[in-house]
């Protein structure tokens, strides 16, 4: 059944099990393995964590006062209205 | 002084586990394995029910910065995203009455805006159901990848650093409209865990989804956003994003 991958899509399938931290089995090992003698999915890797750590610092939306303002009268009026 | 709220009855509270943190200002926080509300929600909630205008202030202060980042990155334009937001905290504070403190209060008003984000799709284009079929510039998924550095990903030009492009305002607006574009699936979980810092077994619970499941759709999603801003973006020798 199935295409057969090449091992280095397998390796990028994968890779989500290193990303989560704290991961020490066999395949994590594997996967070290193969990074460390594969440039192109040690890059891969290197980019999900820029594209991880880039998610973790994105900073939240700024509220307006303004907006706030009126967010905050509409929800008091329909929460007294109820 | 404080004023007087007026309190609709509760409604079925539906809790989900937890995580640390009071005000729900603590993003960022991946692993906290800790259940149920904190001293300070139950506090927080409290106060709401004994009709104090404070905690109201205090929990739409805390929570409304957060949760239209989620929600713009979900629906992908502000409009809906403000409609989202107050719909959200609409429900939030209808049901309050009803929150029984075995999730944290973070949790809680996330699995609401997760809710009103399921009813706004709804309302709107079929979004695919099933796993990542297509994407920007008709990406196939990550099934596609058969050879992570190929030439055409364009990986030479990929030089990010996260803490200098996450201050320009145009590079962010490429994050959100890649993550906007997702299908639901994959949004809704990159969006809960790397942005707002839930755990997996959070947004597991959250989703009712199996741990495995978040980490796969995870990882899909990730793969997606690379290639969302690959195909878009050129990062220059001086780390200035510019249009690809
Ligand atoms: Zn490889």
């Amino acid at each position: 059944m199935g295409t057969k991958k090449d091992p280095c899509t397998k390796i990028v399938q994968k890779m989500y099990l290193m990303l989560e931290g704290g991961e020490s089995g066999s395949l994590c090992a594997t996967l070290r393995i193969h990074l460390e003698g594969c440039t192109s999915c040690a890059e891969q890797y290197r980019v999900l964590e820029d594209i991880v750590s880039l998610c973790k610092r994105f900073p939240d939306e700024e509220v307006s006062e303004d907006q706030k303002q009126k967010i905050k009268e509409k929800l008091l009026k329909s929460l007294s209205a109820t | 002084m404080t004023k007087k709220v007026s309190r609709r009855k509760a409604g079925k509270g539906e809790m989900l586990p937890p995580k640390r943190g009071t005000g729900g200002t603590t993003k960022k926080n991946t692993e906290a394995k800790t259940h149920g509300a904190t001293r300070a929600d139950l506090e927080l909630v409290q106060r709401f029910r004994e009709g104090d205008l404070g905690a109201f202030d205090a929990i739409f202060e805390a929570y409304s910065g957060p949760l239209l980042g989620f929600l713009t990155r979900m629906c992908g334009n502000p409009e809906d995203a403000k409609e989202g937001l107050q719909d959200t905290f609409l429900s939030v504070f209808r049901y309050l009455e009803g929150f029984r403190g075995e999730a944290s209060l973070k949790n809680w008003i996330f699995k609401i805006a997760v809710t009103a984000c399921l009813k706004k799709k709804r309302k709107m284009q079929p979004f695919p159901s099933g796993e990542i079929e297509g994407g920007p510039g008709g990406w196939a998924g990550p099934e596609a990848f058969t050879n992570p550095l190929d030439a055409s990903r364009g990986s030479p030009e990929w030089k990010l650093d996260p803490e200098t492009l996450v201050l320009d305002d145009e590079f962010r607006r490429y994050i959100v409209q890649g993550v906007a574009s997702m299908p639901y699936i994959y949004k809704v979980v990159i969006n809960l865990r790397d942005f707002e810092g839930f755990s997996t077994q959070e947004v597991s619970r959250l989703l009712r989804l199996k741990e495995s499941t978040v980490k796969v759709r995870l990882h899909r999603a990730r793969l997606y956003l690379q290639d969302w801003l690959k195909r878009r973006l050129r990062v220059s020798e001086q780390g200035k994003p510019g249009r690809a």
